[in-house]
């Protein structure tokens, strides 16, 4: 492509990296729950994707190319903390407490608190899917991991997020004592 | 057997999801009319869909007041100093994709400084500045410049292009010594955001020292000086390729 018409290709994504920034922290809080590691990720995965625009040969997949790097930023900032995280041990959800959530009456706040109980596996896949609309393909290239793995976290999550939401009464909340993998999830 | 066991959750929600192949829907939604279970499920699914997005459609999405935590701040330090290298790098990435039969207008740039901020009415602004006559590279900048309006009028973005010429370059725009001149007469024809510019200190050294008075191609804007309208332009958000 020529020099001039290459510069003009690059201001465009740039302009498009940037306007994608709302909807990178909207998936980064909902991985985390924490609104300052929600920040801090985007800002990391904006000037990441800045840094390398030039090294994205489709354009048209700009969007899970940005996602994807988000998801490594994630990997990395956990692979620098611990190797394997206990979900006991970990409050995800930094706000309130799971005894406190569990006499909360409000649908949002109980809906994050089950999300936030997901694996991480599961809960990457189920809000790149829920909240970006993110093909099963995407989602696939994304995360690095395969399609079949894609359809069955997804399908996991949405079960014992239906267990959890759609339950009749809260003492049928299941006590999932499950090791969550920092990196990857089951 | 019932139908509900030839469904596995997975097909479930990849139906809800649009995934499925038109024939996997058709099977699905023939089930679906004779069976409640199944329904019950999907919309199960549905539901759970639903009560996702919508615990998240609110999520506060500007935060520009909020500093990086310290453990990250390190790292983005690095990594914005490194992106004033990142245009260089970004350069040199284009200057190895770049393949022009003899020479690229990068190999031929002398100084290149693209700007990325936006203008308040989202127009990208390019100068180019020669200053040379030489006619291989200036074939390359006419080249490039009508591709990349071409690119901007298909594409309907806004663009504003001007070609400075001071020193060799203004041979470009001289009636005498202009190898271009039909072609430079077609463009300013066909492209009304482009415009050719002579610089004025240029010419009044012609005319005041070697006692040439020069007639440049019609149409042809005058600066009083190329490094007042280098600087000019810069100030005000253009892009900036000299060669």
């Amino acid at each position: 492509m020529p020099f001039l018409q290459n510069l003009c290709l690059q201001r465009d994504l740039r302009a498009r990296i940037a306007k994608t920034h709302g909807r990178l922290y909207r998936v980064a809080y909902a991985w985390g729950h924490d609104a300052d590691l929600a920040s801090d990720l985007v800002q990391e995965t904006m000037a990441k994707a800045l840094q390398k625009v030039s090294q994205l040969r489709e354009p048209e997949k700009l969007d899970s190319w940005l996602f994807g790097i988000m998801t490594n930023c994630w990997r990395d900032h956990f692979r620098r903390q611990r190797d394997f995280v206990d979900i006991n041990d970990v409050n995800l959800f930094a706000e309130e407490t799971p005894e406190g959530l569990h006499h909360r009456q409000d649908v949002i706040e109980q809906v994050r608190h089950a999300v936030s109980r997901l694996s991480e596996g599961q809960r990457h896949v189920v809000t790149l899917v829920d909240l970006e609309g993110f093909s099963y393909n995407e989602v696939s290239n994304i995360l690095g991991i395969p399609v079949g793995t894609v359809m069955s976290r997804l399908s996991r999550a949405r079960s014992q997020l239906a267990e959890m939401l759609l339950a009749k009464r809260p003492e049928k909340e299941q006590n999932m004592n499950m090791k969550l993998r920092s990196i990857s999830g089951a | 057997m019932k139908q509900t066991e030839r469904f596995s959750n997975e097909i479930l929600n990849a139906y809800l999801d649009g995934e499925l192949d038109t024939d996997e829907q058709g099977r699905l939604i023939e089930a679906l009319n004779a069976d409640e279970e199944l329904s019950h499920r999907i919309c199960e699914l549905a539901r759970v869909r639903s009560m996702v997005q919508f615990a998240y459609q609110d999520v506060a999405t500007d935060n520009p007041q909020h500093a990086p935590r310290n453990h990250f701040r390190r790292k983005l330090i690095g990594l914005a100093a490194s992106l004033t290298l990142a245009l260089g790098a970004t350069i040199g990435w284009m200057a190895h994709q770049y393949n022009y039969p003899n020479h690229g207008l990068l190999e031929l740039a002398n100084h290149v400084e693209m700007n990325n901020q936006r203008t308040r009415s989202d127009t990208w602004r390019v100068l180019l500045h020669l200053t040379t006559d030489n006619p291989t590279r200036l074939k390359v900048v006419l080249d490039e410049a009508e591709s990349l309006l071409n690119h901007y009028a298909q594409n309907k973005q806004p663009l504003q292009m001007e070609i400075l010429a001071n020193g060799q370059g203004l041979n470009l725009l001289r009636t005498d010594t202009s190898i271009y001149s039909q072609r430079i007469k077609a463009m300013q024809k066909r492209y009304d955001n482009l415009v050719f510019v002579a610089c004025g200190t240029a010419l009044k050294r012609l005319r005041e020292e070697r006692r040439i008075n020069v007639q440049l191609l019609p149409n042809v804007d005058i600066a009083p000086s190329a490094i007042g309208e280098v600087l000019k332009k810069q100030g005000e958000g253009w892009s900036y390729v000299q060669i």
